[in-house]
């Protein structure tokens, strides 16, 4: 009997691998959701780009390495995907203030949360993606830049050199947009 | 460019960025939805599979019989040798070294797939994951563009399920921008021609068509596509 159930786990692996990135996809979407937003999407993109990632996630799952943290690696996915929808529109839009909105928004005490969260989605959209990508890695999810270089690709002093131009334009763009909410 | 050169953000900066760090939990709607769109990816991946498992029964059912006879010989030996300690599963890695990889299909189904699946059934002879070049053994993806070829086709099937012959066709036309010699071209311009019989269009539709049989005469997706112009 042990046999048997051995000798069937082992002719269907697909079954057990393919639910365990089904689990690790269901644990990590919030994550996923605010770091594709953080690249970019919008709420019209946002759904098709979350299936993306998952398509190419399950079809890699196999090469993923479960010893290793799984956000390095979904963000690489969310890059890539984030990257290729950029390469279709080639401009990013303002945002609308309905997309800057929460959907579920909470208690009157996080209002401030709010407005600082839409504040920074704006000023990241001032900086270009490739430099963004290092920027939300390091100063947001407070990755290692050796884990930056790996999942982007860069040799480490391209990382440390796009992380100080994308500081400098988020902190222009953070000026700016303050500047306007003072005007009257 | 060392670490010590790195300019530090300002504290307002810092302030804001750390508020962003938390992550807000996206509504339950939206993730029912997503977590739905991912199931059912798999339920149509595994659909293909059973089909190319049937496909190749005999080939497959030679590599089960032989993993079963191995590892129920090193369970048994092991076994015998340890009594006591279970020793079972930690012998399967070498015996299975062959049996995970079922074949994905080598012929495109992706006509006979049900308009209710999303998840495109991969028609491309040498499966995307894998066979095209994987540069390093690192953690990232082996993202190429065959698989971002794949999921903006899946994109024009949806629509194309949904009924949404328009940006179906739009989706269609961005997909040739991208990948103007891509590998999945014929399934393209297979939904193409069932976008354009949609909308009505049925001139265009047969045009489309006889170009599609003089560029892909020996296509499996061909009978599919005269039914469908003829009716």
């Amino acid at each position: 009997m042990g046999t048997t159930l051995l000798a069937a786990a082992l002719l269907f692996p697909i079954v057990t691998e393919e639910r365990s990135c089904l689990d690790a996809f269901q644990g990590e979407l919030d994550y996923l959701c605010r770091t594709l937003r953080r690249l970019g999407s919008r709420d019209g993109d946002l759904e098709d780009d979350v299936q993306d990632v998952f398509l190419v996630l399950n079809r890699n799952w196999s090469k993923y390495d479960p010893t290793r943290p799984l956000r390095p690696y979904l963000f690489g996915i969310a890059f890539r995907v984030a990257s290729a929808r950029k390469r279709r529109h080639r401009r990013e839009l303002p945002y609308s203030v309905e997309e800057l909105t929460e959907r579920a928004p909470g208690p009157e005490e996080l209002f401030e949360a709010q407005q600082a969260r839409a504040l920074v989605l704006q000023a990241l959209a001032e900086v270009p993606l490739p430099r963004r990508a290092v920027l939300v890695m390091h100063d947001i999810d407070e990755m290692p830049m050796r884990t930056i270089a790996d999942v982007l690709s860069l040799p480490l002093f391209t990382g440390y050199s796009r992380l100080r131009k994308a500081r400098r334009e988020f902190e222009a763009a953070l000026e700016t947009l303050r500047a306007k909410e003072r005007q009257p | 460019m060392k670490p010590s050169d790195l300019e530090p953000l300002s504290g307002e900066a810092q302030r804001l960025l750390s508020i962003e760090r938390e992550l807000p939990r996206e509504p339950e709607d939206f993730r029912a939805r997503a977590l739905g769109r991912a199931r059912a990816a798999l339920r149509a991946e595994d659909a293909a599979a059973r089909r190319g498992f049937l496909k190749h029964r005999s080939r497959l059912l030679l590599a089960a019989a032989l993993s079963v006879a191995f590892t129920a010989v090193a369970f048994a030996a092991l076994r015998q040798r340890d009594a006591g300690t279970s020793a079972g599963p930690n012998a399967a890695p070498s015996a299975t070294a062959g049996a995970p990889a079922m074949p994905k299909p080598a012929a495109p189904a992706p006509e006979a797939a049900p308009a209710a699946s999303e998840r495109a059934t991969t028609p491309a002879p040498s499966p995307l994951a894998g066979s095209a070049a994987v540069p390093a053994p690192r953690s990232a993806p082996s993202v190429d563009e065959s698989a971002l070829e794949l999921v903006s086709l899946q994109r024009a099937r949806a629509a194309l399920a949904r009924g949404e012959h328009s940006t179906a066709l739009a989706a269609l036309s961005e997909h040739q921008q991208r990948f103007p010699a891509g590998r999945l071209v014929e399934e393209r311009e297979a939904l193409r021609i069932k976008a354009l019989l949609g909308l009505g269009r049925n001139d265009e539709a047969r045009r489309a068509a006889e170009r599609f049989r003089v560029r892909f005469p020996r296509s499996v997706l061909l009978p599919r596509i005269d039914e469908a112009v003829r009716r």
